[in-house]
This record gives structure tokens, C-alpha cells and sequence, in this order.
């Protein structure tokens, strides 16, 4: 069943000669208990389709629907407060949106006093905080005083505990170390196993985003170049900017790394549309000659 | 020949409503010029720390306890906050994990670069101006963005300002924390790229704070891998992925994401309490490996070959022979094919 529709998503900052396309004509849907992950280059906006998708800004143009029902109205109407429950993002810079003079527990049991749901909020806030491997002694803590992963967990744990449907993790785990890192994404699968959870995730760490997600949305200046099932994505790229990412991630393994070659790609002039190549899986289809 | 950076056993501690946070807690390690080293480790095992407490730069409710922090041969700790503010930001740089904590919000990007310059050169507004603009272009911001402010950058784009901000004076000694962890693989290739070329060009020698095994890979000469506020193992880039020797290394390697489906592995149990922080090596409680020892007396650090060491008993003379676990097995069979 289908939890979330995108269609023509338009965003843009500033107005006149300054302004920015942040997202253009952006269209996906993402069904129920799928893990969709979002990568493209830095600035080709990522974080705007995020946050657009849990409400935070309008589209310009378009629409975002949750559930079949625009979500903008359904965060009005009702069940407005249900619905932002249901949704929640976790932000790319967990240092700037921790509010610094809120103690860690009480950042963590914010949306359930929100909620008014205080059954057993201290044993619901500590038992999260647990799952993302921070332990009872944090809880009294203040953002200032933690490490960055830390920080970045603190905003995991304040996603989760509220119990969502729908979660858009941005950069949920960049500061982590590969130990956390798994300990981080196996609570995300056991929660998706479990309770059906639903994720759109953002990243920039390729081999991680390949292992989490079902589908991939690879995006470049604003808009998507390509969009399929994980495994073919990585594994038979066909658009240039997807192959040129690819070719360019990492590999920990120092000799293999002296011998790499990477792929360049421009496509500042590229202009073509999604078109659906085989089932399920869709390709820009860009002039050959930019 | 005397290092560029000398770092010798730094204590740094934080007070707390609890008790002091030992975050730090003996750190050694030495730089040279035009040299990478890349620092690993748990999250909270004191990379960040280390970098502000080289910089003068702690929280409030942090100290340095102990140690020394020489830049040719000079002891940073000593210095007055005026020779410090001589020393930051012209030989000496950072690039803070959060970049919104070094930007100023009300300022726009293009003045926050040419800062640096204009404070410590006597360059002119143009020139400064024009050189501001060409670093920001190679990091790939517009120059025609360099009259916006940082809320209205992209977190990648912000850690790229971020980043020429600390370069444009072309330090001796750059202190990266994560600096490209909000940048796509093909960005982080360029200012990858970058770096090498100031690093060929300028000598200029870097700690590179990440968690990405794979920029450690491509970059990096020496790797420090830490826990609990000490370095566990230091070693050339190829000996610590190809003949690890401390079990917390071995966990770190086996827990990359391989083409593998379903549950990733992970390293079992949590990091210790750093208000008490325990006696012997701090990773003993979670290591399957660890010898009675290794839990009551801290291990020194044992060579394992002049420019590798690890601090685990396992390495004393005597100590049984251990089998690693297999991933790590085929890594040291490669190591002596290689040999
Ligand atoms: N408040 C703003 N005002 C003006 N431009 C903005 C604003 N926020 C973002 N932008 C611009 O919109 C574009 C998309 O930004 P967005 O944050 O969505 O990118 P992203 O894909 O998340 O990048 P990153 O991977 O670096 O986080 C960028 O060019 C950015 O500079
Ligand atoms: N101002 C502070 N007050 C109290 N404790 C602090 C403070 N700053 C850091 N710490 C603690 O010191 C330890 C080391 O922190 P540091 O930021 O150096 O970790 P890190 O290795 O950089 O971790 P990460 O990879 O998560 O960024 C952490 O356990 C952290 O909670
Ligand atoms: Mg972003
Ligand atoms: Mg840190």
C-alpha cells in the first residue's frame, strides 16, 4: 500500500535573480513498511524533499500525500496532532536542533509530554536512549556536553520514541563510527521488521544506504536522475551521474585504493525526463551529446 | 628531525553535574610535515576533544590536566590566549565536526573566509576578496553565493565553507574532524583531492578525525585508532587494515558493511562509564579475546613493528597465541603474501 506520493514536488528559496531551485519536478511514492533511500550529489536537494515530506515547508508546487490525503491538510485537520506523531525526521545537524538548555531525557521525552503520553515516559525515554547505545548516565547530560555521535543519537532517540509510522532519517548515522553505525541500522530494521516502519533515507555513505534500503532515488541538481529496486541500481547504474557516483566511492582497502579510477560528470546543461526503462526502474533520459 | 606536531600524554576532563568526565586520557602522537594522520574510533572515545584541547579550544567545563602539545618544539599549552590567537586559524587550523558551531549565522559566507587572511596577513580587501572566492569556487560554492549566509546552504555546503575557512591561510597543521561527512563521494573526491595538492604544495599536515575506513584508505599515512579516550593502536595506514593487532581494531574492520544481506555485525556490549573509568584496557570487558590482565592492569604499548604499536597484553612477550577471527585471519595472510 502505497504511505507516501510525491508528485511534481517544486521547491525554491529566495525569489528574482537570486533564487534557488532546490527541487524540481520530483515525483516518487514510497509504500508501506519500505525503506526508500535518497542519495545525489551535496546541495541537490535532499534535505528540502525531506522536509517537505514531513510538512516542515510547503511545495511551491505540487504535492506530498500521506496516507491518500494531502498532508498539509491532514496536519491541519483532526488528527493533525495523530499525523505529526505518525511522521517524524531525524535532522542532518544534530547540533542545531538540539535546543542546548534541555537536558537529554527531556529533549528525548518531549514529543510524548507533547503527546500528553506519560505512561512510563522514564522508562520509555531510558529504554531508547539504550537502543542507541547511550547509557542511563547521558540522560542528564546537555547537548554541549556530548560527541558528535552522540548528539546525532540523541536526535535518533527523539525520533523513535514516540513510536512513528513514517521516518525520514537525514544523514542519520555520518557521525558515527562503523561499529555504532551498525548497531544504529540493525535498530532500524528490527523496528521496520516489527512494527512496519516506513523510512525515507538520506545519505551520502553508498554502501550503507545500499545495505538499508528496498528502492533508491539517486539525485542531481534538484531533480532525479535515476529510481529502482537497490540492487540493480548498484549493480548495473545507468545513468552517468549514478555511475560517476559510484565510481568514486571509497574502498577500505589501502591497495585497492591506489589503483582506482574514477568517472566525472557534469550534466549542468542535462534536461531529459524519467522515463521507465524496465519495471520499476527509471532512467533521465538526457541528450547524448551533454 | 623534529616533528611538526608532538602530542604527549594529554589528559583532558570535563566536570559535570555527575562527576569529571575523563575524556581524554593519555594520548601521544607525533605529525610531520606534509604527513596524514587519520584518528579512528568509538563514537565518544575523545577524537573531537583531543583536536579542541590542541587547539586551546575546550568547552567551559573542560581541562587539561596533564601533557604537552609542542608545534615546533613550542608547548601550545603554555602560550598566552594572545600568542594563541597568532597561532589559530594561521598555523594551525580547525575544522569543527559541526560546522554551524564555527560559522557565524550573521555574517555572509564570502566575509567569514576572507577573515582569516585579513587578520593575519596584510593583504588587501580585494585580494583577499579574490582569493576567498577562488578557494570557495574549488570547493565547489558559487562565487556568486558568497554574499548569503550559512542558513542558506545545504549541510554539505556549509562544511565546504567551513573547510576554506581553515585553508585559506594555507596552515602548517590542519585539525579536520570529520570534514567531509555531509559530501557526496564524488564532492569528497575533490576536496580529497584538494587537500593532497596543499599537502604537496605547502607541506601542510593534517589530523583527519573520521569514521569512513574508506578515506582513511585513499589518504591517510598513519592511523590512530581510539578508545575510551586512549589510542589503541597506531600504525602506516597498511598496517592497521592489513595486520591489526588490538581486538577493538579488529571489531571496527569487521563491522564495514559487506555486500552481506541482513543483520550487520557489530562490536558487543557498550563503551565504559568515562566518570569511573575501569582499571585495565577499556575494551577488555566487551573483547572475547581479552586475557585476566588485560581487564586489571592497563596495557602499555607493545611494538609490533618500529612505526606499529598496540596497547593490549595479548602482545606481551609470553602471552598465548590467539586466533583471530577469520575476516581478520585473511587480512594478515595477505599482509604476508605481501611481505
Ligand atoms: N534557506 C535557504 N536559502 C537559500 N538557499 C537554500 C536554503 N536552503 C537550501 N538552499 C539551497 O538549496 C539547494 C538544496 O539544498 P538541500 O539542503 O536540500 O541540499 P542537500 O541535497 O540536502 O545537500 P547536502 O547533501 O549538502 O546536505 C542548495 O543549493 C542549497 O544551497
Ligand atoms: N563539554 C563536555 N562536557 C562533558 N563531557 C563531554 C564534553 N565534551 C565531550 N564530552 C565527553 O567526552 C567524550 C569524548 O568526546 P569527543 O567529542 O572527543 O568524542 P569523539 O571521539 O569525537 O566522538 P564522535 O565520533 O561521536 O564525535 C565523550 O564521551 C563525551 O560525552
Ligand atoms: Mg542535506
Ligand atoms: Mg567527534
Amino acid at each position: 500500500m502505497t504511505l507516501l506520493e510525491i508528485a511534481h514536488l517544486r521547491q525554491t528559496y529566495g525569489r528574482g535573480r537570486s533564487q534557488v531551485v532546490a527541487v524540481d519536478d520530483l515525483s516518487l511514492t514510497i509504500a508501506e513498511g519500505e525503506t526508500f533511500g535518497l542519495v545525489g550529489e551535496s546541495g541537490s536537494g535532499k534535505t528540502t524533499t525531506g522536509r517537505a515530506v514531513v510538512g516542515l515547508h510547503a511545495p511551491v508546487s505540487g504535492s506530498v500525500r500521506y496516507r491518500g490525503r494531502d498532508l498539509a491538510g491532514a496536519l491541519r485537520g483532526r488528527a493533525g496532532a495523530a499525523v505529526r506523531r505518525e511522521v517524524q525526521m531525524v535532522f542532518q545537524d544534530p547540533y542545531a536542533s538540539l535546543d542546548p538548555r534541555m537536558r537529554v531525557r527531556d529533549i528525548v521525552a518531549e514529543g510524548l509530554v507533547i503527546a500528553r503520553d506519560r505512561r512510563d515516559l522514564v522508562g520509555r525515554v531510558a529504554r531508547t536512549l539504550d537502543a542507541v547505545g547511550l547509557d542511563a548516565s547521558f540522560a542528564e547530560r546537555y547537548p554541549h556536553e556530548l560527541s558528535g555521535g552522540q548528539r546525532q543519537r540523541v536526535g535518533i532517540a527523539r525520533a523513535l520514541v514516540v513510536d512513528p509510522r513514517f521516518v525520514v532519517l537525514d544523514e542519520p548515522i555520518s557521525a558515527l563510527d562503523v561499529s555504532v553505525q551498525a548497531q544504529v541500522v540493525n535498530l532500524l530494521a528490527d523496528l521496520k521488521r516489527e512494527r512496519g516502519l516506513t523510512y525515507l533515507f538520506i545519505a551520502h555513505d553508498l554502501a550503507m544506504v545500499r545495505h538499508v534500503s528496498d528502492r533508491i532515488g539517486v539525485m542531481h541538481r534538484g531533480r532525479l536522475v535515476e529510481v529502482g529496486p537497490a540492487a540493480q541500481v548498484y549493480g548495473d547504474p545507468l545513468h552517468p551521474y549514478t555511475r560517476s557516483l559510484l565510481s568514486a566511492v571509497p574502498l577500505p582497502d589501502p591497495d585497492a585504493e591506489r589503483g582506482r579510477t574514477r568517472i566525472t560528470y557534469d550534466g549542468s546543461q542535462a534536461d531529459g525526463s524519467l522515463v521507465e526503462v524496465s519495471s520499476g526502474r527509471f532512467v533521465r533520459q538526457d541528450r547524448p551529446d551533454i | 628531525m623534529t616533528p611538526l606536531l608532538e602530542v604527549e600524554d594529554l589528559h583532558v576532563s570535563f566536570s559535570t553535574d555527575a562527576g569529571r568526565v575523563q575524556a581524554v586520557r593519555g594520548v601521544s602522537f607525533s605529525l610531520r610535515a606534509g604527513e596524514v594522520l587519520a584518528v579512528v574510533g568509538e563514537s565518544g572515545s575523545g577524537k573531537s576533544v583531543t583536536a579542541r584541547a590542541i587547539m586551546g579550544l575546550l568547552a567551559r567545563n573542560g581541562s587539561v590536566d596533564s601533557g604537552a602539545v609542542r608545534l615546533r618544539g613550542r608547548d601550545l599549552l603554555q602560550a598566552s590566549e594572545r600568542e594563541l590567537r597568532r597561532v589559530r586559524g594561521k598555523d594551525v587550523s580547525m575544522v569543527f565536526q559541526d560546522p554551524m558551531t564555527c560559522l557565524d549565522p550573521t555574517m555572509p559566507v564570502g566575509r567569514q573566509v576572507m577573515e582569516p587572511l585579513r587578520h593575519h596577513t596584510r593583504v588587501s580587501r580585494r585580494a583577499a576578496r579574490a582569493a576567498a572566492a577562488e578557494l570557495l569556487a574549488r570547493v565547489g560554492i558559487a562565487p556568486d553565493r558568497m554574499r548569503q549566509y550559512p542558513h542558506q546552504f545545504s549541510g554539505g555546503q556549509r562544511q565546504r565553507i567551513a573547510l576554506a575557512i581553515a585553508l585559506v591561510n594555507r596552515p602548517d597543521v590542519v585539525l579536520a574532524d570529520e570534514p567531509t561527512t555531509a559530501l557526496d563521494v564524488s564532492v569528497q573526491a575533490q576536496i580529497l583531492d584538494l587537500l593532497a595538492e596543499l599537502r604537496r604544495t605547502t607541506g601542510t599536515a593534517m589530523v583527519l578525525v573520521t569514521h569512513d575506513l574508506g578515506v582513511v584508505a585513499s589518504v591517510a599515512d598513519h592511523v590512530a585508532v581510539m578508545y575510551a579516550g586512549r589510542i589503541v593502536e597506531l600504525g602506516t595506514t597498511r598496517e592497521v587494515f592489513y595486520h591489526p593487532q588490538h581486538p577493538y581494531t579488529w571489531g571496527l574492520l569487521g563491522s564495514l558493511p559487506t555486500a552481506q544481506t541482513g543483520r550487520l555485525e557489530t562490536v558487543p556490549g557498550s563503551p565504559p562509564d568515562l566518570l569511573d573509568p575501569p582499571p585495565g584496557d577499556a575494551f577488555a570487558p566487551r573483547n572475547a579475546y581479552a586475557l585476566p590482565r588485560d581487564l586489571e592492569e592497563a596495557p602499555p604499548f607493545f611494538d609490533v613493528s618500529p612505526t606499529h604499536r598496540a596497547a593490549t597484553w595479548l602482545l606481551a612477550p609470553g602471552a598465548p597465541a590467539v586466533e583471530p577471527p577469520a575476516d581478520v585471519r585473511a587480512r594478515w595472510d595477505r599482509w604476508e603474501e605481501q611481505r
